[in-house]
């Protein structure tokens, strides 16, 4: 049997290892950190973040959304859901960013929406099932969405009679005295006007094309049919 | 498993640096060689180096003098990390009593990381060793390249790639500067001694 008192050994070679590393143990102030699961973080913060980016759209909040989806997003590395969610967020980051105060107001209640649901999902109360299920709803408003914007864009990007309207939105009022001096932008507004009729011109000339080389394509095919069952 | 000799009244402990290459295994080594020589009466010996790259390993007998009524004798050795010399590890991990696994906290090594623990689990195995059971400690080391601008991993991804199933202590240190190298040697030592207990049971 052996004859060794372990607790007293192990003091003693602790002590012994205190007294060789001293100068250095003090000088570095090292922690030893037991093992720890680290808590997950709450989403607290990016909640905070998006409702003051709703009050207001600056660069500020846009990094601070930026980082706090990063910080999440490494966070949450193993949740699949999770990602899926802020890499939704991060592209809406992306959005505002590029729009800041043109940002369509659905966004934002879009940004709430998968809050809500990366709320739900580190809430950890539902089933992967439900959670892949949260996350699939999100997709598909995303997607709507994108598909909507993208419509709208178009309509933008044509040039229209619409925007003589915002001109005449713009003229200047005439309170302000300091707009009096200024010439009033009819002017311009005549020069714009051929432009974007003729550009309007070219879009339906393009798109009547198009459409009856359609047509001539399901013709030529009816036409063979009817050969072949002849 | 820790040797005893009674008659003599000596225990010898065997701690072995594990982890990737260029991992600062040795710079480890080198930093107690450097600093505590005097105290400690030993220095290390470097065998077969290519280099600053460990071919062999490297070699750190000491004393830690009578306690209790017992010589205790300290070797530490180091592995080389390359994946190429595993027979070289194989060699070195038999008949170890504590693990020190220095893991390099540089963005670019994770992989490296997870590979290297897996690789000492299964060497482990061939001496009928359990990772979950023999003494072990993280080193996360290369802490101050954050303060060079590099990019690291957090102490919060190592512990989610390594740690997360051993749940083992941890430590940060930078081996270059010497920052808790001391106290990484003094805890390993600390678990190891405490373990002989188990290992005789």
């Amino acid at each position: 049997m052996i004859d060794l008192d372990y607790n007293n050994l192990t003091m003693g070679v602790e002590k012994r290892l205190d007294e060789i590393f001293a100068d250095d143990l003090k000088s570095h102030n090292p922690q030893i950190s037991k093992f720890k699961h680290f808590e997950k973080p709450s989403l607290a913060n990016l909640k905070s973040i998006i409702m003051s980016l709703e009050w207001e759209v600056t660069d500020d909040h846009l990094n601070d959304l930026m980082q706090e989806i990063r910080r999440l997003q490494q966070a949450y590395i193993k949740d699949d859901q999770l990602q899926k969610l802020f890499r939704l967020l991060f592209h809406i980051g992306r959005y505002i960013k590029i729009h800041k105060s043109d940002t369509h107001p659905y966004i934002f209640k879009l940004l709430f929406r998968f809050y809500n649901s990366s709320a739900k999902i580190a809430s950890g109360k539902y089933s992967n099932h439900e959670n892949a299920k949260i996350v699939n709803d999100e997709i598909k408003h995303y997607l709507s969405l994108k598909a909507y914007l993208k419509r709208e864009n178009k309509n933008i990007s044509r040039p229209s009679l619409k925007r003589v309207n915002t001109l005449e939105k713009s003229r200047p009022s005439p309170i302000d005295s300091s707009s009096k001096q200024k010439p009033y932008p009819y002017k311009d507004a005549s020069k714009i006007l051929p432009t974007t009729l003729n550009n309007d011109f070219r879009e339906l000339k393009k798109f009547i094309y198009l459409e009856i080389k359609k047509l001539r394509k399901d013709l030529q095919g009816i036409l063979t049919l009817i050969h072949k069952r002849a | 498993m820790a040797f005893i000799n009674i008659r003599n009244k000596e225990i010898q402990l065997k701690i072995v640096y594990y982890g990737p290459g260029q991992g600062g295994k040795t710079t480890n080594l080198l930093y107690i060689n450097n600093n505590f020589s005097e105290k400690i009466k030993s220095k290390m010996v470097s065998i077969d180096t290519c280099g600053d790259r460990t071919i062999f390993f490297d070699f750190f007998p000491f004393d830690l003098g009578q306690i209790n009524g017992f010589d205790i004798k300290i070797q530490l050795y180091t592995v080389p990390g390359q994946s190429r010399y595993n027979a070289t590890r194989k060699l070195v991990l038999n008949g170890v009593d504590g693990i020190v696994f220095v893991a390099d906290m540089s963005a670019s090594m994770r992989r490296k990381n997870v590979l290297s623990l897996k690789n000492l689990h299964e060497n482990l195995m061939i001496y009928n060793k359990n990772i979950f059971k023999i003494p072990m400690l993280f080193q996360f080391n290369k802490v101050d390249l954050s303060q060079k601008g590099y990019p690291i991993l957090t102490p919060e991804r190592l512990i989610d790639d390594l740690n997360r199933q051993l749940k083992r202590p941890w430590i940060t240190a930078s081996a270059l500067t010497g920052q808790n190298v001391a106290a990484t040697l003094k805890n390993v030592i600390t678990m190891t001694t405490a373990n002989i207990k188990n290992n005789l049971n």
